[in-house]
């Protein structure tokens, strides 16, 4: 018994349906894998963005807020870190480096922030892609999707959004002098200043005990640790790096419990983020799979529907001596080969659509998001085959207990 | 394989619940190599009596009986069988597949799998023959020359010819043969009931055929009338003219 040629035939002869059908399970299957391989990729990258990051210090408030303005660049109203925490920070043995994130200026939509100069390099474990860093108060180190060069000088404007919502700091311009490597994350979109600078044009000082005028004297203005003004201004976040994993948990326990201060790992903010999202994720992803199913039972009512007109035929298959469990495969084949096209068709197209919302989402974030269809695609795309597949036999079922005489007569 | 149909009797249940009586004790005996017309007029049972006598249908009375099988005690798969491998056929509309070309249509019986006849795994295995060199040559037997021409080109004349080579693919000891010219026009309806009837004539066949036309009719050695499922009366061959057989 061998039905391949009947149904070779049959969706020969039904091409203009079969591939309408096709393409419904490709779409459906694409859509679900697109949307499924980016949620991973978009966790991937952000770990990825991460891990530069290894305590975060904060004023108290919500810690996904302090993760998302430190590391992933997302502007929001947070408080302040007293700057004699800053202080303190430089002096205490189990810290290898500290750096403050000053935010609140852009230039162009780039926002500006106010660092160390270490962290231009992460401290010299990362080297620039060209120029130096930041050595004066009016030198700028940019991130590598700057649409800055070398030598561009800029006026920094208060506010987050492009072309300021504040007013332009008209009398402060920065020169670049470096530009970064990437770093597949949102601080390639960022412009890397002195913090002393954010503080001055603010009206804070500098941080340091003997400010002179800067604006005769840029040069003369002290960059990095320690601050030792008398009264540091605050800052919204401080970045620490500790000397070891037990400083590490030392120092954010005794910070997460001082009322002025919170501490965050950025790891464990997000696997808690993860933990909500993913509940969420779980529901799209049984609705993603059930809207899947939808279509394809949609399309079997479809394949169903025109297996009635397919009646006679298969009734003079019969008459001709087919047994009925040639038309019962002949009819489950011819499904079967359109569910199987569809899902690897779907399968290709997701890839597709992974990597074109891809690109939209690391547009928006910056973040290096790259979606790759995985086992766990497969494995959904593969679930929803199967499924088809025994749902499939329903027609054929139908049309293996159909009637000759009365088929024929139609 | 003498045909022998005693007692047959079929109906229906109509959907305002009466019951419609299609066959009415039938009785019927063809020798091998007949050929056999049915005719009657529209409703009276031609077509349900070639389905009875061809095992695609099971009355509920009576007895079917092909040489020593007997299709009324045979199962639904063992009739399936017994079609594939003793009988052809022919339908009014032709009823073939658009999807595939000519010689796919005419070797398509091949692949329902071995024919289960008496003595021999069936007459196109038995002679190693392969299917696609069977229909070629069939098609070129019913006169179709350009196989790999679609069947939806061709004409309906054209089509009935591929329809009667893929009857003859097995070496049918039958061949059942529903309206066979009804949709041909008349020129194309007299080459075709010649074709059906010489091509039967030529396998040694029993040629069973349901049909209003005359000049078919005429080439039959014996034609029933059928009318209200009653099977009234059976003549010799009506006039002296027919197929040479």
């Amino acid at each position: 018994m061998n039905p391949v040629p009947y149904v070779l035939s049959d969706l020969r002869s039904g091409r203009g349906t079969a591939a309408v059908v096709t393409l419904l399970i490709a779409l459906s299957v694409a859509i679900g894998i697109g949307v499924s391989a980016q949620e991973l990729a978009v966790r991937r990258a952000a770990n990825a963005a991460a891990d530069p990051f290894d305590l975060i210090v904060g004023a108290p408030g919500s810690q996904t807020q302090l993760l998302l303005s430190s590391v992933y660049l997302q502007p929001s109203a947070i408080g302040l870190v007293p700057g004699s925490v800053l202080q303190e920070l430089t002096e205490r043995a189990e810290v290898a480096s500290v750096s403050p994130l000053g935010f609140g200026d852009q230039y162009a939509g780039f926002p500006i922030v106010g660092v160390a100069p270490g962290f231009a390099t992460r401290n010299d474990r990362e080297r620039l892609a060209a120029g130096r860093v930041f050595a004066a108060i009016d030198e700028a180190v940019v991130g590598s999707r700057v649409r800055l060069d070398i030598g561009d000088e800029f006026t920094p404007v208060h506010g987050f959004l492009e072309g300021g919502i504040g007013s332009p700091h008209g009398e402060f311009t920065y020169r670049v002098v470096g530009r970064m490597a990437p770093r597949n994350s949102p601080w390639d979109a960022a412009i890397l200043v002195a913090i002393e600078s954010v503080w001055f044009i603010h009206g804070m000082g500098t941080g340091h005990a003997e400010d002179g005028s800067i604006f005769d004297h840029a040069d003369a203005v002290p960059i990095g640790p320690p601050w030792t003004a008398v009264e540091v201004p605050g800052v919204p976040a401080i970045v620490v790096e500790p000397v070891t994993i037990r400083d590490a948990y030392v120092l954010r326990s005794e910070l997460r419990n001082r009322p002025t201060t919170t501490a965050i790992f950025p790891a464990e903010v997000l696997f808690e983020l993860y933990a909500l999202l993913g509940d969420v994720s779980a529901i799209l992803a049984a609705f993603s799979l059930a809207t899947q199913l939808l279509v394809v039972i949609a399309v079997l009512v479809v394949v169903a529907l025109t297996q009635r007109h397919k009646r006679s035929s298969l009734a003079v298959l019969r008459a001709l001596g087919a047994p009925r469990g040639y038309v019962l495969l002949a009819v489950w084949l011819a499904v079967a080969v359109q569910v199987v096209a569809g899902v690897l068709l779907g399968v290709g197209l997701g890839q597709i659509v992974a990597w074109v919302l891809s690109r939209v989402a690391s547009d928006q974030t910056g973040l290096s998001i790259v979606a790759t269809v995985s086992v766990r695609e497969w494995r959904r795309a593969g679930l929803l085959g199967a499924a088809a597949l025994v749902l499939a036999v329903v027609p054929a079922v139908v049309s293996y207990r159909d009637q000759v005489a009365d088929a024929l007569r139609r | 394989m003498t045909l022998t149909a005693t007692d047959c009797s079929s109906s229906f249940r109509q959907p305002d619940g009466s019951t419609l009586t299609v066959l009415d004790d039938v009785n019927l005996e063809v020798e091998p190599g007949t050929r056999f017309g049915i005719s009657g007029p529209s409703g009276s049972g031609k077509t349900t009596l070639l389905y009875v006598l061809s095992g695609i249908l099971r009355p509920q009375r009576g007895v079917v009986r092909w040489g020593a099988d007997e299709l009324t005690r045979m199962g639904e798969a063992a009739r399936d069988r017994w079609r594939l491998a003793y009988a052809g056929f022919v339908f009014q509309d032709f009823l073939l597949f658009p999807g595939m070309s000519p010689i796919g249509n005419v070797a398509l019986p091949a692949s329902f799998g071995a024919a289960d006849r008496a003595g021999s795994r069936g007459r196109i295995h038995a002679q190693r023959e392969r299917p696609r060199d069977r229909a070629a040559a069939l098609l070129e037997r019913v006169g179709i020359t350009d196989r790999g021409r679609a069947v939806s080109s061709m004409s309906r004349g054209e089509r009935q010819r591929v329809a009667i080579a893929r009857a003859l693919l097995s070496r049918p000891a039958v061949i059942f043969a529903d309206e066979p010219t009804a949709s041909l026009d008349r020129s194309s309806a007299a080459d075709v009931g010649r074709l059906l009837v010489g091509v039967a004539n030529e396998a040694g066949a029993t040629l069973i055929v349901v049909t209003h036309d005359p000049d078919l009719l005429a080439q039959m050695d014996r034609v029933a009338a059928i009318e209200a499922g009653s099977l009234r009366d059976t003549v010799a061959r009506p006039t002296g003219e027919g197929a040479d057989r």
